[in-house]
């Protein structure tokens, strides 16, 4: 009796810990945030991005957009990217070996042709079939590279291989980059000045439901469906709140695959892209900082609050499902595979602050949260729950976490005003009341099930590539 | 792939589930009711030990503010079933079984007012220690002398000492009076004769007393149940302390005691169970009070008891619900503001897109058609959002125009006083509006105030400091780029950029830049070797050639590159001369810059670079065919070895597809 009641009041401090820290975490991030998107703000209504436009010594960027059965939508969205602001650009359509008629489709409206492209695996990759370029000189910024499948990483990996930028930006090919999002991201690089900046993060949004016109966001509507809806007030959280705080606090650990501008050197120097995880959007970020670190060269990772690029969220359960199992598995093969960085002081404020919040709050929290239900589960089975208590627990949670939606609202009302219509914000704040009941089991039930899948070894990691684990395995070991 | 991971605070939710079952079992938590054995109550607080030992009460004394009253108890029971069984151990006559709400849970500490620490025994005991009231009374009437009423409560010893009194001051509550009262007797006639005895006026009153007749079975009573123990206060109970004592020959005494110790010890060392090992212990003490090692042993076990007892997590729920309130109200607060600022920026909006169409037609109409005046509703513009919008629309007016038309938007521009406006901006305390200012200047050409710009050259903030710098450029006639020579924040990219676009959009005079070559800011020297490159300054030549040995790398580079681009054939051995020292990248700027400059004397030293097996081997070649003696030809020479690598190189080369 008294080991089971000694474990009971070790469980509940250690629950009530996390949740305290956890309000606390959220609303000091809150608070960051808030301070430095209004300075962010103020600051950039002197900014003239046109003046990069004509300038000769701004850096150049290589587009990598790696396409898998894009078929569809492929033409339009190339010629979206060609027609991007920036005045040395080059964008490389990586095909990564499609089942449909991507290639064609490109080859036929872009007049492209088989060219002898020298290049080397400088990153190990899946084998490249073929080099294309157009014979029409209006398109001569346009690669495209033809390749045996291998994943995403694998595709940005070829496409780093053959790009000639000394920046190149990652993204989905299916996204919509705002078309001044290259002036943007790059400025942070022009600012730079004690510190090296290696990568760049934007704000990604929600475009389902919007009007698209010739590959740019024409005009903008809330999405009708509760599904994408309910995303959309996930992603101003996160990307207006959590990621502009952490960027502040020296700890972010992601930038979105959707869109990010990376130094090409460093990523090189670090062995590319991690083709074998699936979350290889944040394995990349945290690899190049321990790189930096390891090389005791100061170093920053740039944020830009601003609306870059649109993407379209899953509007149904399967879909969604999908990709926060394969976002938890990719979350917690790089907390794994980087597990070295855990409060080690050597990597500053990275390792002491940001990595362990990811683990906490974004991990470890799934098991809490697991193990919480269940034992609430026995209670209710066994016991006698104290249901006053419980009503009175649960108001206050979920009167937090409604506020917190609240307020991120306010930030996007504050900030970028996207939706127009008052209407649009009730529905929001209905939107947020809804959320914990109705989308918040989802979650954590395909957070578990991603967690289930990681630790019985169904990673999914793509095919084996040829030459590419041994070299990355190497940078690992090298630390 | 990776979008968003913050799924941020809902995760709480389901936390708290798991929280609020976790509270409900463990019989030691006081978060929720509990039971405890009341002992004795009382309006002041009293530290708990003097209530230990008034009472001899060995237990943990906790203390409890209930319904205006501090209540003293004795342990803590999940239910109402396992403190009646405890009670049976409480020396204390008259204790009860009492429950605590989880409200009133949180227990005092003893010595929270130092200021009550005055004797137990000089105060009346109805007033200090009230014991635990008794359910079965024999009621009485009695007679007394009053002496004084109130409507708050008075310390009856006042009364004492005011009249001088050797009896003792009583006092009892009635119709929300608190009467003070002297003597008991049982008939009036026996008061009245007491009362005509005394020096001081007083008069006949009478009352019910109650008291006990037997110790009855405790119930457990509803502390809610308002003022039970108040009601008594007249009812003189004092504590009766414990003395139970079988009245047994000595020797069996003796023989009892040790049986018992017996009986604890084995309790506490073999069966470790406390609460029983305690019992007998206690028991012992009354069969022989002497004896100092039970008393010992249930200090000890009390201690252990209240070790293991655990502190409430939660020590009240009302935290709980005033911060869900408080989230709530939160909440609700900037909804309203969220909707608030909406409907105004939309309101302010839509009035600013009429006075900016407005204005703009009158301006129009001024600057182009002759003969109009000065447009009247421009001079209307009195408020200064108004002005601002002004402002806007002729600086933007006016970097789309030139000539003539141009003076004379200045012109209407300095007429309307708007340049006041500007300068005003440039003495503000906050940042943004001194830089909005200083951009007005600089654009409408107003150099009244350069010296105060030319103070935030080295602001430490970023765009302030970039304003004034710009603003300089543009108004600093005799020497547009002084401020290089004041610069010691560093020049970064981002505000070179905009040097040079200022240069080109207002065709300003360059100067030579090899004069800040010189200069110890390591940007400034980058940005000197830019703007060389830039404007083609060829007579830099000889200054650059130092630059080539620069310890910083970013200075190399750009040296590479400019020497390229300026084409002078004398670099070409000197760039061939770093190749061994730089690294990869290093080594393909120079490749590059080589590249640009085609001469037979580069053939021997690209060919080198061609064989070993390397990356730059592209740019070598490419270099190479831009050599009109080696050309496509020696290249397709290249093609017939038996190298891949290198052919693959020559194939790139010879693709015209490829537009390099």
């Amino acid at each position: 009796m008294g080991v089971f009641q000694a474990l009971q009041v070790i469980f509940q401090y250690l629950i009530l810990g996390i949740t305290l820290s956890i309000i606390v975490a959220y609303l000091s991030l809150a608070i960051v945030s808030a301070v430095n998107l209004r300075r962010y703000l103020r600051m950039n209504s002197f900014v003239d991005y046109n003046s990069i436009l004509t300038c000769p010594f701004v850096p150049s960027i290589s587009i990598l957009a790696p396409a898998y059965n894009e078929g569809k939508t492929i033409i339009e969205n190339v010629r979206a990217l060609l027609s991007l602001y920036y005045s040395d650009f080059e964008v490389i359509v990586i095909n990564d070996g499609s089942k449909d008629d991507t290639l064609e489709k490109v080859i036929k409206e872009y007049d492209l042709e088989l060219v002898s492209y020298f290049f080397e695996y400088k990153i190990p990759t899946q084998d490249i079939r073929g080099i294309y370029k157009s014979t029409n000189k209006s398109f001569a910024n346009l690669l495209v590279i033809d390749k045996n499948n291998g994943g995403k990483a694998d595709s940005l990996n070829a496409g780093i291989n053959l790009a000639k930028g000394k920046l190149f930006v990652a993204i989905d090919v299916d996204s919509i980059i705002e078309s001044d999002a290259l002036l943007k991201m790059v400025k942070p690089f022009l600012q730079q000045r004690d510190k090296r900046v290696i990568a760049t993060g934007g704000v990604i949004r929600v475009v389902n439901d919007c009007i698209v016109e010739s590959g740019q966001v024409s005009k903008i509507n809330l999405p009708k469906k509760f599904l994408p809806r309910v995303q959309v007030l996930e992603y101003t959280r996160s990307f207006l709140m959590g990621r502009m705080a952490w960027s502040k606090l020296d700890g972010l650990l992601l930038i979105s695959g959707a869109l990010g501008l990376f130094e090409r050197e460093i990523v090189i120097a670090c062995g590319g892209y991690f083709s074998k995880t699936v979350g290889e959007d944040m394995e990349i970020v945290v690899r190049m900082r321990r790189y930096m670190v390891e090389r005791n060269e100061p170093y920053e990772i740039a944020y830009v609050p601003d609306p870059l690029c649109w993407t379209e969220v899953p509007e149904d359960t399967v879909i969604l499902g999908r990709q926060r199992n394969r976002w938890t598995r990719g979350m917690i093969d790089t907390l794994n595979v980087h597990r070295a960085i855990f409060f080690n002081k050597k990597y500053g404020r990275f390792g002491t602050l940001g990595y362990p919040y990811w683990f906490f709050f974004e991990w470890f929290v799934h098991v809490i949260e697991v193990v919480g239900i269940l034992y609430f589960l026995l209670i209710i089975m066994f016991g006698k729950p104290n249901w006053e208590f419980f009503g009175i627990m649960f108001a206050l949670v979920y009167s937090f976490a409604v506020g917190l939606s609240v307020w991120a609202i306010l930030f996007e009302e504050l900030t970028y005003h996207k939706y127009e219509r008052r209407r649009d914000v009730l529905i929001l704040v209905i939107t947020a009341l809804l959320e914990p009941v109705f989308y918040h089991p989802l979650i954590l039930y395909w957070a578990v099930r991603g967690n289930l899948d990681y630790l019985s070894g169904n990673r999914r990691w793509g095919e084996m590539v040829r030459k590419g684990f041994g070299a990355m395995r190497a940078f690992l070991r090298s630390l | 792939m990776m979008k968003s991971r913050y799924n941020i605070a809902i995760y709480i939710l389901v936390i708290f589930l798991s929280l609020s079952a976790g509270f409900q079992q463990s019989p030691c938590q006081t978060n929720s009711t509990v039971y405890k054995i009341q002992i004795a109550s009382s309006t002041r607080q009293i530290p708990t030990e003097q209530i230990q030992r008034e009472l001899s009460v060995n237990d943990l004394v906790t203390v409890h503010f209930l319904n205006k009253r501090y209540k003293y108890c004795v342990g803590s029971y999940a239910s109402f079933e396992e403190a009646q069984k405890n009670l049976a151990n409480v020396p204390v006559r008259g204790a009860f079984v009492v429950r605590i709400p989880g409200s009133a849970a949180q227990e005092l500490i003893g010595d929270a007012r130092p200021k009550t620490t005055e004797k137990i025994s000089t105060i009346s005991p109805n007033q200090a220690i009230q014991p635990a009231t008794i359910e079965e009374y024999k009621t009485e009437k009695v007679f007394a002398l009053q002496l004084a009423a109130s409507r708050v409560f008075i310390d009856p010893k006042t009364f004492t000492s005011k009249f001088s009194l050797t009896e003792e001051v009583r006092y009892f509550q009635k119709d929300g009076w608190y009467k003070y009262v002297i003597g008991r007797f049982a008939t009036a006639d026996e008061a009245a004769r007491r009362m005509s005895q005394l020096s001081f006026p007083v008069f006949v009153t009478s009352y019910v007393e109650k008291t006990p007749v037997k110790k009855a079975p405790p119930k457990v009573q509803e502390t809610q149940e308002k003022d039970d123990t108040t009601k008594a206060s007249a009812d003189t109970v004092p504590p009766e302390f414990d003395t139970i004592r079988p009245n047994l020959p000595k020797g069996d005494l003796k023989e009892l005691y040790n049986l018992k110790i017996k009986e604890a010890d084995n309790a506490y060392n073999q069966l470790q169970n406390l609460n029983l090992a305690r019992k007998y212990y206690r028991e012992a003490t009354l069969l022989d009070p002497d004896k100092n090692y039970p008393k010992d042993q249930i200090i000890e076990i009390d201690r252990q008891l209240a070790s293991k007892q655990t502190r409430p997590i939660y020590k009240n729920i009302n935290t709980a619900v005033f911060a869900t309130i408080g989230f709530i109200l939160v909440m609700v607060i900037v909804l309203i503001i969220t909707l608030i600022l909406r409907t105004r920026r939309q309101k302010l909006s839509r009035q600013k897109q009429k006075l900016r169409e407005e204005y703009q037609d009158s301006i129009t109409e001024y600057l182009f058609n002759e003969g109009t005046g000065q447009p009247e509703n421009l001079r209307e513009a009195d408020s200064q959002r108004k002005k601002q919008i002004l402002i806007d629309e002729i600086m933007q007016l006016y970097a789309n125009l030139s000539g003539e038309i141009s003076n004379k938007l200045r012109e209407l521009y300095l007429d309307l006083g708007l340049d006041n406006e500007s300068v005003q901006k440039t003495k503000s305390p906050q940042w943004h509006v001194r830089a909005k200012g200083f951009r007005e200047l600089a654009q409408m050409n107003i150099q009244t105030v350069n010296d105060q710009i030319e103070l935030c050259l080295n602001s430490t903030n970023d765009i302030l400091r970039m304003e004034a710098q710009l603003a300089m450029v543009r108004l600093n006639f005799e020497e547009p780029f002084s401020f290089l020579n004041k610069l010691e924040q560093p020049f970064t990219s981002w505000e070179q950029l905009h040097v040079y676009e200022m240069i080109q959009r207002y065709q300003i005079a360059v100067p030579e830049f090899s004069f800040w070559l010189s200069s110890r800011n390591e940007t400034i020297v980058v940005f000197a070797i830019r703007m060389i490159r830039a404007f083609k300054q060829d007579n830099a030549f000889a200054m650059l050639i130092p630059f080539l040995k620069h310890e910083n790398y970013e200075i190399r580079e750009e040296t590479y590159m400019t020497l390229g681009d300026l084409g002078n054939p004398q670099a070409l051995s000197l760039l061939q001369e770093r190749f061994g020292y730089e690294s990869q990248p290093g080594r393909l700027q120079i490749l590059r810059a080589i590249g640009k400059i085609p001469d037979e004397s580069n053939v021997e030293f690209l060919r080198g670079v061609l064989e070993p097996s390397s990356e730059l081997r592209l740019e070598a070649a490419d270099a190479l065919a831009r050599i009109e003696s080696f050309g496509v030809k020696g290249i397709e020479t290249i093609l017939k070895r038996s190298d891949e690598d290198l052919q693959a190189v020559a194939r790139h080369i010879l693709d015209n597809k490829i537009h390099r």
